[in-house]
């Protein structure tokens, strides 16, 4: 809004400039500038006066960036001149708009809003850039209007270069998944056999358009009524409007076809196009039918996935293959702000691999139980390590596999309890300790994964609770601001605190199953270290932020729980940054150490 | 319904003026007496110079559904009677303007020419997967059970 208005003073500068050259000084060109420079002079003051009311959102703006994320440079200083701030503006445009061609060379900007360039805008580019980490990937949020509009592009495309009818290239199009210079190339070989592969037969020529043949009857109703409507595609098989209807109403509604659906006529192969569909069925089919064509655009296209959340109807493109997966942790965010895996679409799990998550949820799924009911109610024989549960009766137990006899309460040789056989107090006694011993090492792997697993469980959990915590937090905003008086810019602290501890949660989750896969070296402790380090200041600031709203309301709190927060978000960029970086370099051990070769074969 | 009774009565008109030879499709009468043209009873001939040459194998069709009455011996027929076809099958092949006609030749064709990717009898898939031989032997058999008049 700001940059046009200056926009036009520029021009009127312009004009008024080159009037005063030919009318008054036309040969004197000194005298010029003064004169456009007044006319500019004005416009600052102007501006100004718009500025000063931009700069009050713009500091709000930047504060509540300040809390979001790490370091913010925040422009202070000095009131700027209007032109200064108008070629701020415009520089970061630029950037932006350089950073968008980067992402994706052969994607299309095509629909993609522009940023306004004013200073709010201008302000968070610059905290995005911050942002930008190592495991940042590369990705582009499509709504429904840029989708539809990329596939336009690419249809006037296809039908300018091969000469065809729009409806027949969407036809090709889809048929070639998209891949527009596979189309190209192949068509340009052998048209005849492409057109014939899509379902685009021999043809005749004209736009589709319904006719009343006389002595025409519907082969599928055998209805032969006078002036009855009739339609055929190029294959020239017709049929009544009627059954037309019913046919394409049963393969759209029912069957969610679209991309896909045949002339009724028994084994030809023709495809029904957008245009002839939009002449025989109503509106609302039309709109279904459009809706699961721009569906299979981003189905058929392996770089471009529909965003998982409920309702949601954008579509996230990213050039991550599934080869890279081991090296990579694509998450993306989208436009809804819900953030997810690209390759495997669950939600968030830095920093594990998609691989590593997969496995881990089956184990879950089939293990944790289990084991848990293992570990409380049984032990293992002492010399062949059968699982065994006592279901009643004494102590002295014999293994039903090996018939080794031993003790329950020591684990010990019961030929060694002599007398005392019902009340074991022999503890001390070697080969009681022995077999303790042996029993806790085969114990250990179960007792390994339990470890990770309660605390993934635990991380899970406290997420499930915090799944109201906008609105609980919310509601402490509220009341922290009635009893401390402090606007509701204030008291958005708190709000930042809760994201990032939803988010921290979040990681270290993941880093729990990710950890469960790891072998044991330098690499590993250093990754420990990191985590311990991030769930210490997590728990710290989800004590703080539980606090009661008479102590939040003290500024020290305060301004301890922003610290907190910041903390927490810059030790979690850091282990996620480590993290995604051995993985990048495949310099992790994992344990047991074979565990991807399947996966790389 | 009205317009199913209409292509029934189509196809019965279709199928008197002209039929493939050595198959048989009409509707059946009611209890009281009525023609109903939703139930069909059909035969169809096993295909010249082939193991089922000289064979006539009943169908009962009720519209939409039709099956083999006494259920036939064949890899691509269940148990019940049913025909395992693309053509038959609405998620398939199957298209509004297959008639009759075109389904009838579609399962003669299929007796021959059986589809080992979609089996849907044990019996007649394992034999026919396993000992060429005897499940020859065993259409002959059925064929001779069968014959056409």
């Amino acid at each position: 809004m700001k940059r046009n208005a200056q926009l036009t003073g520029f021009a009127s500068a312009i004009r008024i400039s080159s009037l005063s050259d030919e009318f008054k000084h036309p040969s004197t060109i000194d005298t010029i500038p003064p004169q456009s420079k007044k006319r500019k002079a004005a416009e600052a003051t102007v501006a100004s006066d718009t500025l000063s009311a931009q700069r009050s959102s713009k500091r709000i703006a930047s504060a509540a960036a300040v809390k979001e994320g790490p370091p913010t440079p925040l422009t202070t200083g000095s009131p700027m001149d209007s032109d200064d701030e108008f070629m701020s503006g415009m520089s970061s445009d630029e950037d932006m708009l350089q950073e968008s061609d980067n992402d994706d060379g052969s994607a299309d900007d095509f629909g993609f809003d522009e940023p306004e360039p004013d200073l709010g805008y201008s302000q968070k580019g610059a905290v995005e850039k911050q942002e930008k980490r190592k495991f940042d990937i590369n990705y582009k949020v499509y709504h429904p209007e840029d989708i539809q509009a990329q596939q336009d592009d690419l249809i006037d495309e296809v039908n300018m270069i091969l000469d065809i009818r729009k409806e027949d290239a969407a036809i090709l199009l889809r048929h070639f998944r998209w891949n527009k210079e596979r189309l190209i190339e192949d068509y340009m070989d052998r048209s005849k056999k492409v057109l014939e592969d899509a379902g685009l037969g021999p043809s005749m020529t004209g736009p589709p358009k319904l006719e009343v043949i006389p002595g025409f009857m519907c082969d599928i109703c055998c209805e032969d009524e006078k002036g009855l409507q009739s339609f055929a595609m190029k294959c020239g098989h017709r049929y009544c409007i009627n059954c037309y209807n019913q046919y394409l109403g049963q393969k759209i509604k029912e069957e969610g076809e679209a991309a896909r659906i045949q002339c009724p006529a028994d084994g030809c192969k023709r495809i029904m196009d957008a245009k002839s569909l939009d002449l025989l069925v109503g509106a609302d089919l039309q709109t279904r039918y459009h809706e699961l064509l721009t569906r299979t655009y981003v189905e058929d296209k392996d770089q471009m996935k529909w965003c998982p959340a409920p309702d949601c109807t954008n579509a996230i493109e990213c050039g991550i293959k599934k080869k890279d997966l081991l090296r990579v942790v694509p998450t993306v965010a989208c436009d809804c702000k819900h953030r997810f895996c690209f390759g495997c679409i669950l939600a968030d799990h830095q920093p594990a691999p998609c691989e590593l998550v997969k496995m881990w949820l089956k184990k879950c799924a089939d293990d944790s139980e289990t084991a848990n009911w293992i570990s409380a109610n049984t032990k293992e024989c002492p010399r062949c390590n059968s699982t065994i549960e006592k279901n009643g009766g004494c102590n002295h137990m014999t293994c039903r596999k090996c018939k080794h006899e031993f003790c329950w309460m020591c684990m010990g040789l019961w030929s060694e309890h002599g007398t005392s056989w019902y009340n074991c107090n022999r503890f001390e006694e070697k080969s009681g300790s022995d077999a303790r011993d042996a029993q806790a090492k085969s114990r250990v792997s179960l007792e390994r994964y339990l470890h990770y697993y309660n605390r993934y469980a635990n991380h899970e959990q406290s997420a499930k609770l915090d799944k109201d915590i906008y609105h609980k937090t919310e509601k402490k905003m509220i009341q922290l601001q009635s009893a401390s008086g402090m606007s509701w810019i204030e008291v958005q602290y708190l709000n930042s605190a809760s994201q990032a501890l939803q988010t921290c949660r979040q990681t270290l989750k993941w880093t729990y199953a990710f950890a469960y896969y790891l072998g044991k070296v330098n690499l590993t402790a250093m990754f420990e270290d990191n985590q311990k380090d991030l769930e210490m200041a997590v728990e710290a600031l989800s004590e703080m932020f539980e606090k009661p709203v008479q102590e939040l309301a003290d500024s020290k709190l305060k301004v301890e729980i922003m610290d907190k927060t910041s903390y927490c978000n810059k030790r979690r960029v850091i282990l996620l940054a480590d993290t995604a970086d051995n993985l990048a370099n495949e310099v992790w051990t994992w344990h047991p150490k074979d565990l991807f070769d399947y996966f790389k074969s | 319904m009205a317009l199913c009774q209409n292509r029934l009565q189509e196809e019965r008109k279709q199928w008197r003026r002209d039929h493939p030879f050595g198959f048989f499709a009409k509707p059946q009468r009611n209890a009281q007496g009525v023609l109903d043209l939703k139930v069909w009873e059909c035969g169809i001939p096993g295909k010249d110079k082939t193991l089922w040459e000289g064979g006539l194998f009943k169908m009962s069709v009720i519209f939409p559904d039709g099956k083999f009455v006494p259920p036939l011996f064949h890899p691509n027929v269940y148990p019940s009677g049913t025909v395992c076809l693309s053509i038959l099958n609405e998620e398939e092949g199957w298209k509004p303007a297959i008639t009759i006609k075109q389904i009838l030749l579609g399962v003669q064709d299929l007796l021959n020419d059986p589809n080992p990717d979609s089996p849907a009898q044990a019996d007649a898939y394992n034999l026919f997967k396993k000992d060429r031989a005897a499940y020859e032997t065993k259409i002959k058999r059925i064929v001779r059970e069968n014959p056409a008049p």
